[in-house]
């Protein structure tokens, strides 16, 4: 395969890439306040997402994967509110570990990730072109 | 041709010789022909069409990703591209010959 085409196709795998950890920030942010259900019971845990590189026999070169979406290990904090169906023996309720600012910095990351790969697919294709021009004189 | 050629040049001029070993020399040249070249291009392209169909197709069932189908698509866009160039070119030699006067 021609590295132009092979180019296209590895920013493709990276835009994958980044539109789950974009869908991964989606589903952490919507369940910042997904509290348990039963007494003491935990809550929603942060999710995070693993890449790394898939070599492509075909093409010869390393796309991107996603190794595997894990879960932040990380403490719950506790917030007041006895009336909780979630709540423990003392009142307090176990709230999600996300926090919405490195949420925020993760999504933009990500975004820029995306615009990243597809500059780069824009190129790999006019660098294509460009060089089909030299045919039209 | 060549032994036709040949026979020509043991028959005597010097420039008869020379054509000889041209001609044996073009024989040689190892590889594919131009035409088998524009064959494997143009099955190629056809190729990268119809996948960026079928990938078209796969998404429109929501069994492909966006990225996949842009992938796909401009990959098709740039081997048509290349077609018809290609196919331009080609068509511009033609005429160019069809030009010459005899």
């Amino acid at each position: 395969m021609d590295p132009i085409s092979a180019a296209m196709k590895i920013a493709s795998s990276g835009l994958e890439a980044q539109s789950l950890r974009v869908r991964m920030v989606s589903e952490n942010i919507a369940n910042a306040s997904s509290l348990g259900a039963a007494p003491g019971a935990d809550p929603y845990r942060r999710k995070t997402i693993v890449f790394q590189p898939d070599f492509d026999r075909n093409l010869g070169a390393d796309l991107v994967t996603v190794k595997k979406i894990g879960v932040d290990p990380g403490e719950f904090s506790l917030s007041y509110d006895p009336s909780h169906p979630a709540a423990n023996a003392d009142g307090y309720v176990k709230v999600p570990n996300v926090n919405p600012l490195i949420e925020m910095t993760d999504m933009r990351e990500a975004t820029r990730s995306y615009d990243a790969n597809l500059n780069l697919i824009e190129q790999a294709r006019s660098m294509a072109t460009a060089t089909l021009s030299l045919l039209e004189r | 041709m060549i032994e036709a050629i040949a026979s020509v040049a043991a028959n005597g001029s010097s420039t008869a010789v020379n054509m000889t070993s041209g001609v044996m020399e073009t024989k040689e040249l190892a590889g594919p022909s131009f035409i088998e070249a524009l064959k494997s291009t143009s099955m190629d392209t056809l190729q990268t069409v119809q996948q960026s169909e079928q990938m078209a197709s796969a998404a429109m069932h929501g069994k492909a990703s966006l990225q996949e189908v842009v992938q796909a698509t401009v990959k098709a866009e740039v081997a048509v591209e290349t077609a018809i160039s290609i196919r331009n070119k080609m068509i511009e030699s033609y005429q160019e010959i069809m030009r010459m006067p005899i």
